[in-house]
């Protein structure tokens, strides 16, 4: 027996609590997850370097994201920022988010109405909250990872 | 030893109602136990400390612990726990000792499911000597479980059940002998920090050597004065001067007047503890789990942990950790903080009992 609380069955605590279970896509078996996870922050980094110089950001040619990949990854990362901007701001917040981009020309309008229409899909959180510049930001990384994958 | 009976949420009662659902938090300072006893829920907080005397007339060793140890026994009690773990083979009996006179002193019975709230810390040498208290325990025969303290304290905090379990959120545990923080995504632990470099017997330091200064050098305290001043006007809401009385060595007595000691000390111990929180556990946070980071931080942090019974503490840490990101942070804590790892470690264990 171990006492560790480190190595605690986070799935049996999950089932004790009625939650669902986590899809393997989002769980966090956190030694599995790190390597993708440092691989984002490299490029979230890389993003906020480009953002701080605007020039080299301006360079690029806007819209940033003219369409959704098809693929089973694209697939996944635009679930995974839809549900991240669902989790954080709720459904409204999100739609005028995907609005705000748009207006960026981050994305084309027609992503934006992809976009909308998958926003019912994520149940509303309980708590909810303004999206902030950090919000923005990663966002800003899910399109370029979405550009990448188009 | 105090016994308080209070938690709204249940009735005390387990489906499995022959198996005992047991909380144990074993703290360094206090321990609380949690378990239903004639339809309510029990709990019980006592110092973790212990104190061995010879029976004069039989000769036999006599166990006292908690309070009437400390009490009686200032100059010998022993708190085993004192960094958080049992630090070796000694501390691990006197800590055995402690926890099954306290669990035969309850009557819990041995048919019992047990879910221990444990600091993360990395020792793993305390952790094999609790380890062993653990499992010399009489209780628990039916099922052992431990978590971290943090996530247990975190769920009287967020709900009456165990809504905590399934949220995105951060929990920080203000300790006696340690600071921990760690995110939780669905149960599952993210970055967990723990350092023993801002705690509240850091703060009872602090107070004892500020009252020497404050009083010109006329007036010494002990340890436990200083905790006992920390725990009884400690408020950052409604702080008033209080005085004290000690008597001088040559007969007489002196009174005295505290205004700043024992306030400037928490002031320093929430400023401390936001920056250890902001710059080191929230910074690292962000660099390895972005999306985790943007949406805990969106939603409450839990305060647990015995230093955050302080009034007031809750509101302070919110602005000053608010101030430090630059962004409004909310916080949320447990009715009885001092308890609520016990509390959380107890409705966990009901779970267990009624999977059984």
């Amino acid at each position: 027996m171990t006492v560790n609380p480190r190595e605690y069955d986070a799935d049996e605590l999950r089932e004790l609590a009625g939650a669902e279970p986590v899809e393997d896509g989002s769980q966090a078996t956190s030694q599995a997850m790190k390597p993708d996870e440092s691989v984002r922050d490299e490029q979230f980094r890389q993003l906020l370097a480009l953002q701080s110089e605007r020039q080299q950001l301006d360079q690029l040619s806007r819209p940033f994201l003219t369409a959704l990949p098809e693929s089973e990854l694209g697939r996944g990362v635009r679930e995974e920022w839809l549900d991240f901007l669902v989790h954080v701001g709720g459904h409204d917040r999100t739609e005028q988010a995907l609005g705000y981009y748009r207006r960026l020309q981050w994305i084309t309008p027609a992503v934006e109405a992809d976009l909308r229409g998958s926003v019912d899909r994520f149940p509303e959180p309980t708590h909810d909250r303004s999206l902030t510049a950090g919000d923005h930001r990663l966002s800003l990384l899910y399109i370029a990872t979405l550009a990448s994958l188009a | 030893m105090t016994d308080d009976t209070d938690d709204g949420a249940f009735d005390g009662t387990s489906d499995a109602s022959e198996i005992t659902p047991v909380g144990v938090k074993l703290g360094s300072t206090r321990t609380v136990l949690q378990y239903p006893k004639d339809g309510e829920i029990e709990t019980v907080r006592t110092l973790t400390c212990l104190a061995t005397y010879e029976d004069a007339i039989t000769g036999e060793e006599k166990v006292l612990y908690g309070e009437q140890a400390a009490q009686e026994f200032p100059d010998t009690v022993e708190f085993m726990l004192r960094s958080g773990l049992p630090e070796d083979d000694d501390r691990a009996a006197l800590a055995g000792k402690f926890f099954n006179e306290l669990v035969r002193a309850q009557e819990i019975p041995e048919d019992s499911v047990v879910v221990y709230a444990i600091p993360t810390i990395d020792n793993d040498e305390g952790l094999e000597n609790l380890t062993e208290v653990i499992e010399g325990s009489p209780i628990g025969k039916r099922l052992v479980r431990s978590f971290p303290e943090s996530l247990c304290g975190s769920v009287p905090a967020m709900g009456d059940e165990l809504e905590a379990i399934d949220e995105v959120f951060i929990a920080v545990n203000m300790g006696s002998t340690n600071l921990e923080a760690c995110a939780y995504r669905h149960a599952e632990q993210l970055e967990p920090f723990s350092t023993g470099a801002v705690t509240g017997s850091e703060v009872d330091r602090r107070i004892a050597n500020a009252v020497e200064e404050e009083t010109q050098g006329r007036v010494n305290i002990d340890l436990t004065t200083a905790r006992e001043y920390k725990e009884q006007h400690g408020d950052f809401v409604d702080f008033e001067p209080f005085t004290d009385v000690i008597q001088q060595p040559g007969g007489g007595s002196h009174e005295f007047t505290i205004e700043r000691s024992v306030m400037d000390a928490l002031n320093e111990y929430v400023d401390e503890a936001v920056d250890e929180i902001a710059n080191n556990f929230l910074s690292e946070l962000a660099n390895t789990h972005m999306k985790p980071y943007q949406i805990a931080l969106g939603k409450p942090i839990a305060l647990t942990g015995g230093m955050a019974c302080i009034p007031g503490i809750e509101d302070v840490f919110e602005e000053r950790l608010s101030e430090e990101l630059d962004r409004d942070i909310t916080v949320v804590a447990a009715d009885r903080p001092d308890l609520a790892a016990a509390q959380g470690a107890q409705r966990i264990a009901r779970r267990l009992a009624d999977n059984l």
